[in-house]
């Protein structure tokens, strides 16, 4: 076996572990909302939300790193799409509007249709 | 002098893009890769390992990937220690931050496994390391 075919056959079995996890980590970009969604209702300091905000900056970057390097590359844009948007949203320092929430939450939503959306099999042939 | 490039010291934070660089720099590039999980096990590292290039991730939890290459640097062995950083799209615009470290490049996540190595080594031989 050649290196680049032996390539494929590890990047395959790694592709394949990402998919088993799809779950756990949409799971994971949903309890961040929560924490935002809990933080805009209590109306508490910037202090709490900054931080909610941030947790879910480091969950979607990590989600949009390696959900593109597995071939779903429109799960990985819309995870970018989370991670660009509250790192405005932090550089603002301020409770985000109600407008923001709600597109922070659509994306959120997005990421978890686009995973029910996901033929494996032509992901993993992209 | 010139010499081949062989020996990589790579820092990122996440597991899943450790294990697909692991297989695009060791299996289809051939290179010999250390692989480290935060700033502080790449400095820790430096010494024995004995890099001819660092690969960093620039955002990383506690001591990012700009902070980590400062420490390098610090360190008069590795002071001109060739450093590639590895950023997410959303933060590529930013690439001013990196020119103080000039570094031979900056390679955009997500990247392609099967063409990694061949680009970290173009950009190597660009800048007369070949």
């Amino acid at each position: 076996m050649d290196n680049k075919t032996e390539a494929v056959r590890q990047l395959t079995k790694l592709k394949f572990r990402f998919y088993g996890q799809l779950d756990q980590r949409l799971a994971n970009l949903q309890r961040c909302m929560i924490n935002i969604s809990d933080a805009a209702i209590d109306d508490l300091d910037c202090g709490q939300m900054y931080d909610a905000i941030s947790e879910l900056l480091m969950v979607a970057h990590s989600f949009s790193g390696t959900a593109g390097m597995f071939g779903l590359i429109e799960l990985g844009q819309s995870a970018t799409t989370i991670e660009g948007l509250c790192r405005e949203l932090n550089a603002e320092r301020k409770v985000p509007s109600p407008l923001a929430l709600c597109q922070l939450e659509q994306l959120v939503f997005q990421c978890h249709r686009q995973a029910q959306g996901i033929d494996i099999g032509r992901a993993n042939a992209s | 002098m010139s010499y081949e490039l062989k020996r990589i010291l790579y820092v990122e934070d996440e597991a899943d893009i450790r294990a697909v660089a692991k297989i695009a720099l060791e299996v289809v590039g051939k290179l010999t890769v250390r692989m480290c999980s935060s700033g502080q096990e790449a400095l820790d590292s430096l010494q024995e390992f004995q890099p001819d290039l660092a690969l960093l991730d620039v955002m990383m939890p506690k001591m990012d990937g700009l902070s980590t290459a400062k420490k390098i640097r610090e360190q008069p062995a590795y002071k001109t220690l060739p450093v590639i950083f590895l950023t997410a799209k959303v933060m590529s615009m930013d690439r001013g931050e990196y020119e103080e470290f000039n570094p031979l490049g900056v390679i955009v996540k997500p990247f392609d496994p099967m063409t990694l190595a061949a680009q970290i080594k173009t950009m190597w031989s660009i800048n007369c390391h070949g």
